[in-house]
Formats: C-alpha cells, sequence, structure tokens
C-alpha cells in the first residue's frame, strides 16, 4: 500500500514535466500541422545547455530558465524562419517536414555527441539530495520543484491562450485547423511565434528533466515518443487536457513497475499510445487530434 | 418503380449535436431525390453516412432490401453507391485519366472493374468524353477550371459503376452557361440508367432536375414531395428565411 | 520488341524487361569474370541486400507515404530468427530466411494494423517507438538473441559464403521485380490515390486498409529477409546492431537519398550508402549521424527526389522530357509530358460558408 501511494505520487509529479514537454509538441503540431522532431534535439539541447551554465558558470539550474526560454524561443524562430518555412504543409508535405525535422534532430544528436561525448551527464546541486515528506513518504526536492514549476508554467500558458489576442487565435486554429486564414494576424509572424514558443516549451523541459534524470545525447527520443502519447491521449484543445494525458501515461507507467520487469517499462508508453489510438482515435479527452 | 435505396431512421450524432436525426429517405430505380436544407441542415452528413465515410449512429441503410449500414466505404461503393464531394478531392498528383482509372479498377462488383490497363484506359476515356474533358486527360487536375474538377469528380465516381451516385453541390459555385451544361450532364447520367440524390443550393437546378425533393433541417426531415409542393411548405419557407433573417 | 510486348503482363514495358536482363547478367557474371576480394565482395553483396531494404520501405514511405523510422525491428526479427534457425536446425539458407521473412512480416503486421489506419503522422512516430521498444526487449531476451553479446553462425569462409553474392542479387532482382509491379500495375495506382487523399480513395472503391497493410506485410517481409541474409553473411550479429535506431535510419536514408517514391532510387541510394558507409564513416566514425541528418535535410530542401531528381534534371538539360503517359483511343494521340513540380492543389471557389457541420 505504502508503495501504491509513494508511485502514485511519482507519477503526479512526473505528470507536470510530461504536460510541459507535451505542450511544446502539441502546440506546434496543432498550428502547424508538423510533428517536429526536432522537439527531442532540443530537450536533449536544453539539458547540456542548463548543465553547462552549472557546471562553468556556476548558475542555478532553476536560475537558467529564463535564458533557456529566450535561447530555445530563439531557436525556434530561427529553425522556423530558415528552413520549416519552406516546405509544404498538410497531407502531401508531411511527409518531407518529418524527415527535415528529423535530419535536425540527428544534427544536434551528433553536435552533442562530438561536444559532450555519449556518457551520461547529471546536474548535481547542493540539494540534489534533499528530500521532503508527503503523506509520509519521502519524495526528492527537486522532483517537487520541477511540478510546482511546470504547473505555474501550465497556468501561464493556460492564461495567455484564454486571454490574449495571440493565445485565442492559436488555440482557434489548433482546434480548428479547417478556419485556415487568421483574420487580422500577420499569418507568418503567427507560424514563427508559435513554433518559438513550442521549441521554449521543449526548452525547458529539457532543463527540468536535466535536474531530475541523467542525460546523454540520445535522450529526448523517448520524451519525444512520450510527449506524442500525451498529445494522443489528451488532444490539442486545452492545457487542462495535455494535464490530464500526461496523468495517465505517468501512472500507467509508475504502476507498471509493480507488474512488469523493469526494463520492459520503457514500452509501456509505446502501448498505450497503440492501444489508446485503436481504441479511441480522438483522444481520451477534448478534441480528435486528427481529422 | 422499385425502392433501390432505402434508410430508416438514419440518425448521426456529434457529441450532443444531432447532425442527422432519424431521416426516413427512399430513392427509386432511375430516379432523381433532390436534397435541400439551410446550410447546417446536416445534408452532407447524411451523404457521408450513406456512403461509408462516417459510421451513422443509428438507424438502418438498405440497398436493394439488402442491409448495408455500418459497411466500409469501399465496400459500400462496390456494392454501387458511390459519392462525390462539395469541395473537390481530385488526386492532385494523378493525371485526369488516372484520377478516372482509379474509379474504373477499384469501384463496382469484382466481376466488372477494369482487369487491364487497356480497359481502364477505355473506360477512363469514354466517361472523361462523356462529361467533356477527353481532350484534357494527359493533364493535370490542377490545371482545371472548378466547372472541370466537378466534372472530373462526377467522371470518376461514375468509373465505379455506380448504381446511386450522391452528388454533392455540383452546380453550386458554376457559372449560368457551366450550370447549364452541368444539369444537362446530370440528365445524362440519369439516362445512363444511374439514380441520383443530388444535394443543392442552386434552386434552379435542383427543382427542375429532381422528380422528388426532401428538406432536411437541424437534421430533420421536415417536408418531401414535388418540387411545387416542397416549395410551398410553409415548414420549407419558414427555415429558408429564418436562415436568411 | 513486338513479339515481347505480348509475352510480357502490362506492367512491364519491354524496354524495362531488356535493361532488367542485361543488369541481371552482367551482376550475375561480374564475380566470374573479374575476382574480388572477400572485402569488395562483402561490400557488393551487403548493397543488393541493403538496395533490397530500402525498395521495401520505400513502398511504405513513398508509394504510401508512411514513413517508417523502425524498419530495424524487421531487420532484427527476421535476421536472429533465421540465425538461431540456421543454428539449431538443419535448414538450407533460403527456407531459413524466408521462415525468418514472414515472422518479420507478421510482426510488421501485428503493429502496423491499428496505426497504418489513422492518418497523419501517427504511423511515423508510432514506429519511433516500435523499434525502441523491440531493441530493449531483444537485448534484455539474452537466451533468443544472444543479449549484448550476440550469436555467432556456424558459417566458414569460402564457397558457402561466397554463394552468398547469387543469393543476394536474386533477391534483389526479385525485390525489382515487385517494385516495378507493385508501381506500375492497376495496384500502383490504387497506392497513389491512397497517398494522395485516403478518404477520397475509400470513396471511389479502394480498401485502403487492406492495401496499406498489404504493403507494410510485404515490406516487413521483405526487410526481414534482409536481415536473414545480412545474419548469413556477416556470421555474427548483436541485438545493437541489428535492432538499432542507425538501422532503421540507414533504410529511410537510402530511400530519401536514392528518391522517395521512386521505383529503381532506393537502389541507387543503397549503393551510395554503403559507399559512404564504407569509405567516409569508417574513417569519421563519429561524425555518421551529422551526416545522416546532413544529407537528409539537403536533400528535402534542394532536391526531395534525391539523386533520382538530380538524374533527372540532368537529363533535361539534355533535352529528356520524361513522358509521363500516352494515350491513344480511336486517332487521337495524347501524351503528357512531366509531371508538374508538386502541384498545389488550386483554392477551392466554393465559399467557405458553404461548408456544413461535417465531423
Amino acid at each position: 500500500m505504502e508503495e501504491v501511494v509513494r508511485l502514485g505520487i511519482s507519477a503526479v509529479l512526473l505528470a507536470g514535466l510530461y504536460s510541459v514537454m507535451a505542450y511544446g509538441l502539441g502546440l506546434i503540431y496543432g498550428v502547424l500541422r508538423i510533428v517536429n522532431l526536432a522537439h527531442a534535439g532540443v530537450i536533449m539541447a536544453a539539458a547540456y545547455v542548463t548543465w553547462l551554465l552549472h557546471s562553468r558558470l556556476g548558475i542555478d539550474p532553476y536560475l537558467a530558465i529564463p535564458v533557456i526560454l529566450v535561447v530555445f524561443f530563439i531557436f525556434g524562430v530561427l529553425l522556423y524562419k530558415g528552413v520549416v518555412r519552406f516546405l509544404p504543409r498538410g497531407a502531401a508535405g508531411g511527409v518531407q517536414s518529418l524527415l527535415l525535422l528529423f535530419g535536425i534532430w540527428l544534427v544536434m544528436r551528433n553536435g552533442a555527441y562530438l561536444l559532450f561525448s555519449g556518457n551520461d551527464r547529471a546536474i548535481r546541486t547542493e540539494y540534489s539530495t534533499h528530500s521532503i515528506s508527503i503523506f509520509g513518504t519521502s519524495v526528492a526536492q527537486s522532483r517537487v520543484v520541477v511540478f510546482v514549476i511546470a504547473v505555474l508554467t501550465l497556468a501561464a500558458l493556460h492564461l495567455f491562450l484564454t486571454r490574449t489576442y495571440t493565445g485565442k487565435a492559436i488555440r482557434a486554429v489548433a482546434q480548428n485547423p479547417d478556419s485556415g486564414t487568421i483574420v487580422g494576424v500577420n499569418v507568418e509572424r503567427f507560424y514563427a511565434l508559435t513554433f518559438g514558443i513550442g521549441t521554449s516549451l521543449g526548452g525547458l523541459a529539457g532543463l527540468l528533466l536535466a535536474t531530475i534524470f541523467a542525460f546523454n545525447p540520445t535522450s529526448g527520443a523517448v520524451e519525444l515518443l512520450k510527449s506524442f502519447v500525451v498529445v494522443v491521449l489528451g488532444g490539442l484543445g486545452s492545457v487542462v487536457g495535455i494535464a490530464l494525458g500526461a496523468l495517465v501515461l505517468a501512472f500507467a507507467e509508475s504502476y507498471a513497475i509493480l507488474i512488469l520487469p523493469s526494463y520492459l517499462t520503457a514500452a509501456v508508453s509505446f502501448v498505450l499510445l497503440v492501444v489508446v489510438l485503436v481504441l479511441r482515435p480522438g483522444g481520451l479527452f477534448g478534441q480528435r487530434v486528427l481529422a | 418503380m422499385s425502392r433501390l435505396l432505402e434508410g430508416e431512421k438514419v440518425s448521426k450524432h456529434f457529441g450532443g449535436l444531432k447532425a442527422v436525426d432519424a431521416v426516413d429517405f427512399y430513392l427509386s430505380e432511375g430516379e432523381i431525390l433532390g436534397l435541400i436544407g439551410p446550410n447546417g441542415a446536416g445534408k452532407t452528413t447524411l451523404f457521408s453516412v450513406v456512403a461509408g465515410s462516417i459510421p451513422p449512429s443509428a438507424g438502418l441503410l438498405l440497398l436493394d432490401g439488402k442491409q448495408m449500414s455500418g459497411w466500409n466505404a469501399h465496400r459500400i461503393v462496390h456494392a454501387g453507391v458511390c459519392r462525390t464531394h462539395q469541395i473537390v478531392r481530385p488526386f492532385a498528383r494523378l493525371s485526369i485519366l488516372e484520377n478516372v482509372m482509379v474509379g474504373a479498377f477499384y469501384g463496382g462488383k469484382r466481376a466488372k472493374r477494369a482487369k487491364t490497363m487497356r480497359r481502364a484506359h477505355e473506360q477512363g476515356i469514354e466517361l472523361l468524353d462523356f462529361v467533356g474533358l477527353r481532350e484534357r486527360a494527359a493533364r493535370f487536375p490542377s490545371e482545371l477550371t472548378l466547372a472541370g474538377r466537378k466534372k472530373l469528380e462526377v467522371a470518376r465516381a461514375l468509373a465505379t459503376r455506380p448504381r446511386v451516385l450522391l452528388l454533392d453541390e455540383v452546380v453550386a459555385g458554376l457559372n449560368p452557361v457551366e450550370s447549364q451544361k452541368m444539369v444537362e450532364l446530370i440528365r445524362g447520367v440519369r439516362d445512363r440508367g444511374v439514380s441520383i440524390i443530388m444535394i443543392e443550393h442552386v434552386m434552379k437546378a435542383v427543382m427542375g432536375l429532381s422528380d422528388r425533393v426532401m428538406v432536411l433541417d437541424y437534421g430533420k426531415k421536415i417536408a418531401e414531395g414535388n418540387a411545387e409542393q416542397v416549395a410551398a411548405n410553409p415548414e420549407v419557407v419558414a427555415a429558408y428565411l429564418g436562415q436568411e433573417a | 520488341m513486338r513479339q515481347l510486348t505480348r509475352w510480357l503482363p502490362e506492367w512491364a514495358s519491354p524496354w524495362a524487361v531488356v535493361a532488367f536482363v542485361f543488369g541481371f547478367a552482367v551482376l550475375y557474371s561480374l564475380p566470374l569474370v573479374i575476382s574480388f576480394d572477400s572485402y569488395t565482395h562483402g561490400i557488393i553483396t551487403q548493397a543488393f541486400v541493403f538496395a533490397a531494404a530500402a525498395m521495401a520501405w520505400n513502398w511504405l514511405g513513398g508509394y504510401v507515404g508512411q514513413i517508417s523510422f523502425g524498419h530495424a525491428a524487421m531487420f532484427g526479427v527476421g535476421g536472429f530468427l533465421s540465425a538461431r534457425l540456421l543454428l539449431t536446425t538443419s535448414f538450407p539458407f533460403w527456407i531459413a530466411w524466408i521462415v525468418g521473412g514472414l515472422a518479420a512480416a507478421s510482426y510488421a503486421l501485428l503493429w502496423g494494423h491499428p496505426t497504418l489506419r489513422l492518418r497523419g503522422p501517427y504511423f511515423a512516430i508510432a514506429t519511433i517507438g516500435v523499434s525502441e521498444a523491440t531493441r530493449l526487449i531483444a537485448t534484455y531476451w539474452g537466451d533468443f538473441t544472444g543479449g549484448s553479446s550476440g550469436i555467432s553462425l556456424p558459417i566458414s569462409e569460402g564457397t558457402a559464403k561466397f554463394s552468398l553474392y547469387w543469393y543476394a542479387l536474386y533477391f534483389m532482382a526479385f525485390v525489382v521485380l515487385l517494385s516495378y509491379y507493385l508501381r506500375k500495375s492497376r495496384i500502383g495506382l490504387g497506392l497513389l490515390a491512397i497517398k494522395e487523399d485516403v478518404d477520397a480513395a475509400q470513396d471511389v472503391g479502394v480498401s485502403a486498409n487492406y492495401y496499406q497493410d498489404a504493403v507494410l506485410f510485404l515490406s516487413g517481409l521483405v526487410v526481414g529477409v534482409a536481415g536473414g541474409i545480412y545474419a548469413s553473411y556477416f556470421v555474427f550479429i548483436e541485438p545493437g546492431d541489428m535492432f538499432g535506431f542507425e538501422r532503421s535510419i540507414s533504410f529511410l536514408l537510402m530511400g530519401v537519398i536514392g528518391g522517395v517514391g521512386t521505383i529503381l532510387g532506393p537502389v541507387l541510394g543503397a549503393f551510395v550508402f554503403v559507399i559512404l558507409q564504407e569509405y567516409l564513416i569508417a574513417s569519421y566514425p563519429d561524425l555518421y549521424l551529422g551526416l545522416y541528418g546532413t544529407l537528409l535535410i539537403v536533400v528535402i530542401l534542394f532536391e526531395p527526389l534525391g539523386l533520382s531528381g538530380l538524374l533527372l534534371r540532368i537529363a533535361r538539360l539534355f533535352g529528356y522530357r520524361p513522358r509521363v503517359l500516352d494515350i491513344t483511343v480511336g486517332d487521337t494521340k495524347l501524351t503528357a509530358m512531366e509531371e508538374p513540380e508538386a502541384v498545389e492543389p488550386p483554392e477551392s471557389d466554393v465559399e467557405p460558408a458553404r461548408k456544413e457541420a461535417k465531423a
């Protein structure tokens, strides 16, 4: 029973991180109809940048958040303006954008390998080993902080998407891609902005990830898959849907440890993906991901 | 006139929205049935359900008295019911002839499908000739005007050897000359022995062509009869006026 | 030539057949005329096997438009099953390969059937998960795969190994024929229709689910057999290599370099890939992923049809105009020259207000 509670708590804490990384992917997919495979590279790269800032300049990972957000926002905008913009969209163009962004991911991976070698890295701060007690179980403090940051980010995102004009436009397009042109919005700027926001969310996810787990240049692949699972589960409509999707995935993974050998838990997210696609192609919550 | 296609209490719900609500309808052999109604009345949804693009929430669909609700789109095409799309959907990177050949190869009963390239070519050319696109057979759909693409949509559907053709607004958006040609084309299709249900906003076309007209509003059938009866029906008038106001 | 035409199925053009027979004869007699050292021999055999796998990848990625990032899963299943069969039974090579291939194809169907039914990028993403999950399972299932230390096959250098060149050639030749058939026959037209617009294809009677499943099955079969031949030739296999992410990307890359959706492009891509791998990556082993990535980016941005597109461009400089199709009916002859590049369907003239509430 204690084990169940402990796993439950860790699942909830993990879900925060999952929501952040999934929202970045979902936002770009919703608006541009492009699956940003480079998302995996962004998560990985952000982890390394955070590590660099910490180990070389002594900047605390949590204080590095604004830096990461800005850097990866700019990276996203440049990526959009530099290459993605030139690709055809929609059904026929899907293949091309998929392959191109995949290529960018590979280059990023190789770059990280050359710069940092293939060894695992981890960020150790003086509070890394601190833990706090929730409902009688001891939880790593960093996980709680990550959760709080994730929730704050999602809340801010929710306000942005529901209160601001640009945010509303993003949501409208994500929910109904058929609406086509966005009245009164400079479409190209709008797309670049969306790509930037999505990428900076990926960057934030990478930073948060780096404070909890070890990482190497191949990191991000599993996170990409998990993000996609969350998007499929939660739909593209709302922050709440994504959060619910993340919870489902996190719980499934956490409790899988009770019944599966540990090396198989990595397959849980994938099995969940297939099961959900077959049973509820529209996602568990909210509207369909794809027409 | 025997009843070729029949629907009993056909319904389609999207969440709480009843897009099509317990609609009964039938189509007789050789008949043209007009389907009208204000925007959002559920006409295209009804087509999608009949063509198998989306499964019905409830109700029965019968072809020749045989149950076919819940079948996949391609199976319904094989049985002899084919639809066109309101917003035309040609295969953009296939030539016009190849577009039609797809229908010839894959539509209708297995025994009647084109087995060879030559046969599909011939059938394709014959149909393109029929709709007036023969000269453009080797070109691509993107090079056609809207009228041309609508004709291609009809030719491709006809290539599947349908007994029932579902035409979704093939006249709308055409200029008067093109409209007139399309109306003649639809008559020609009927003369080939194909029964037709057509959704149409252009009243002149639908009233002139249809043997019978059915009116949908908010997913429900509100009137049925010949053109004069329907036009005089107060509920229909109200539905359209409500729409305009 | 006319005599030949009458004997051939419709989808095979007589010139293609002549070219095929000629090419086959040359490749068949090559090792008899020139004596290869075992290194060259290995490279060419490998290229044949990879060419077949790349064409199989292209059936899904190019003909149907479903990109797979996970073909290594089938390559590994086919390879390990054949290896086990060769170790524990006295089956001839080819039976072990086919059994391995069939197992790989069934495995492909198992996860592909549900994911192929959905439109959009689901399939592509699912393949990343499949290949990752398969690799993990294979690595930990040491009894079957030998775990991270792999397994060795009892095949000695010499005539048996030498003969694999021809086996690989037969295999590639067969896959070339199948590639032609899948593109040029009526099935090819159906697949193109599915690639263009699944819904519209179903609405004219193409059973999209059936054809996509069938193509995936065939693709898995060929890649599985490729895995079997590869295992037989290289004698030692281990899960990290057979099931690895890099393996999946290699198939994708061969297809993309050669030309996605073309018939013979992947063969070209496979040969270029093998040469790159042997001469470039061997010298700079740290750079291969970046090189793969750069190649992908360059191809997609500048020549989406890869080497095939490049060759076509060069041919056009010399005045070559590809005929898309010739139609002669009665006394009218209609010829379409050159496919328009990346046709954008024109804007619909039907005003959006007319759109009804749809799904």
